[in-house]
């Protein structure tokens, strides 16, 4: 049939040779692009995650292309997560165990103006995983701990969201909850605004802005008010000569930064002088906006007014370059130490290696911060949920070289 | 706090789990599994009574809890706050030292568990 439609010259072909031409090429085109995207496999994102801007997004329980730092711990969750799935699908011995699915929402990739480094993002990753790992040893349900990651700086968390919301209609394995959110910023607000208008509970590890706040949005952290009231019994108890300056980031859009700076001014403005007493400098975290961490201006009016208490409003990226500043000054005649308050989590090893503690000691200084957990805590024998969490933990560091001992590297 | 963070919700699924599958054996295909909403209801629980904790988070940054919706805009309660110096020169004390701040605590004297 086909062969008789063809044997005419193209130039005497009518309308039904040129359909049939047509219909032939979309058949072939379709069979050629099957056959590369067969050849090519899932993608170095894999199924679940789309490429977009260079990083890898969306959610999933499997392992993907992200920071080469961070591959081996995303490959460490997949496993456990394949065990879940196995224990409920295809158990080897005993009965099905059913699982649920918890998201950790976060960027897996890092660059120099990223919203997590890759050593936070690796401590991320193995601090939910040390909590799964626990979990999963109990009876009860399972986890499986979700990638759900949102764009290197934060940007990307439309559709993971809309994916996650998806994910918590599936009756038999649901999204029950989320977790990450690494880091107050514009974005972030809208993302935990979004997850609670799908009545999404959400967990913020790390969130310490006062004004981060949403319905369904829980927050294990102290913030940042709490975190002053800490400093004050401090401050109450250790005065010294009472000469205050503040440090501020000056992005404006850096919800953290804002949000810290302003509880400094309200809490210690007054007595310390702070609207006399301040300088500000670019943070490197978000968009390009000149060159960051300029901290001159801030260092020599530190020198000149012998101030002997920094209240440094900024994020820890940011504080090594102000430390290592403050060396190059010295002790600039101070006769006393110089404490430079800071809140946090917890110490950042960032600012405790040698080449910190050796700036530190140049500049006659020390840091002082109110932080959701003290490393002395994990000395001697732990008692209770700490001891479970660095027996899990000090697995994970042994296995992906975390590198780091267990005073300065976790973070629960 | 990543490890608290997960505990927290994987506890609150888990006390879920346990309520609404009460009496009596199932198999595990018959278990009811919970969804969000029963795991928000089950987070909006107060966890602190008087200065007793009945579900409060044992975590690995000490022992807190939560006050219940639209109370202190979901942050943390009795949460150790310690401040440490580095390099350091005096510890902080343990997570449930007398004298060490911790987080807002509404009524009750402000009263928060050991």
């Amino acid at each position: 049939m086909l062969l008789r439609l063809f044997r005419r010259h193209p130039r005497e072909w009518g309308p039904l040779e040129w359909l049939a031409v047509l219909g032939i090429g979309v058949l072939v085109a379709a069979a050629i692009t099957i056959a590369v995207n067969l050849a090519q496999g899932p993608g170095r994102c894999g199924d679940d995650l789309r490429d977009i801007d260079g990083d890898c997004v969306g959610v999933t329980e499997e392992a993907f292309e992200a920071d080469p730092r961070v591959e081996s711990l995303i490959g460490a969750v997949a496993d456990e997560n394949a065990r879940v799935r196995r224990d409920w699908e295809d158990p080897s011995s005993g009965p099905r165990i059913p699982y649920v699915r918890i998201a950790l929402m976060m960027p897996f990739t890092a660059d120099d103006h990223s919203a997590m480094t890759a050593d936070m993002i690796r401590r991320g990753i193995a601090g939910a995983l040390a909590a799964q790992r626990q979990a999963n040893r109990f009876g009860g349900p399972h986890y499986q701990l979700l990638l759900a990651p949102d764009g290197r700086n934060l940007d990307q968390w439309e559709p993971v969201v809309d994916r996650l919301a998806e994910l918590t209609k599936d009756t038999r394995a649901p999204l029950v909850g989320v977790t990450g959110i690494p880091s107050s910023t514009p974005e972030t607000r809208k993302a935990i605004a979004a997850l609670s208008r799908h009545s999404i509970p959400t967990v913020g590890p790390v969130i310490t802005a006062a004004n981060m706040n949403s319905p369904y949005f829980f927050k294990t952290s102290p913030n940042n008010d709490q975190f002053a009231r800490a400093l004050k019994l401090y401050l109450d108890r250790k005065p010294a000569r009472h000469r205050g300056f503040l440090v501020w980031d000056n992005r404006s859009e850096d919800v953290y930064s804002q949000n810290l700076r302003s509880v400094f001014e309200r809490h210690f403005g007054d007595a310390y002088d702070l609207t006399n007493h301040n300088s500000n400098f670019t943070g490197t975290s978000g968009t390009d906006k000149g060159i960051p961490q300029r901290f001159t201006d801030a260092v020599q009016k530190i020198c000149n007014e012998k101030s002997d208490t920094v209240f440094f409003a900024g994020r820890d990226q940011d504080l090594p370059a102000f430390m290592e500043r403050m060396a190059q000054e010295g002790s600039c005649g101070r006769t006393t130490t110089l404490r430079i308050l800071k809140v946090g989590i917890g110490l950042e090893p960032t600012l405790t290696g040698d080449a910190p503690r050796r700036w530190l000691d140049e500049a006659r200084a020390t840091i002082v911060d109110a932080s959701a957990v003290d490393p002395a805590w994990w000395k001697g024998k732990p008692k209770k949920a700490l001891g479970r969490f660095l027996d899990r933990f000090e697995e994970i560091e042994a296995q992906h070289k975390l590198g780091r001992s267990r005073s300065t590297t976790a973070t629960p | 706090m990543y490890h608290d963070a997960f505990t927290l919700l994987a506890g609150a699924v888990d006390r879920t789990f346990a309520e609404i599958n009460e009496g009596g054996k199932k198999t595990p295909e018959a278990l009811s599994i919970p969804t969000k909403d029963d795991v928000y209801n089950t987070l909006i629980i107060p966890s602190i009574a008087g200065d007793g904790c009945s579900s409060c988070l044992v975590g690995a940054g000490g022992t807190y809890g939560f006050e219940g919706p639209g109370k202190n805009d979901q942050w943390a309660v009795c949460k150790p706050v310690p401040v440490v110096e580095f390099p350091s020169s005096a510890r902080s004390g343990d997570p449930g030292a007398p004298g060490l701040y911790r987080t807002y605590r509404n009524g009750s004297g402000n009263a928060c568990p050991s």
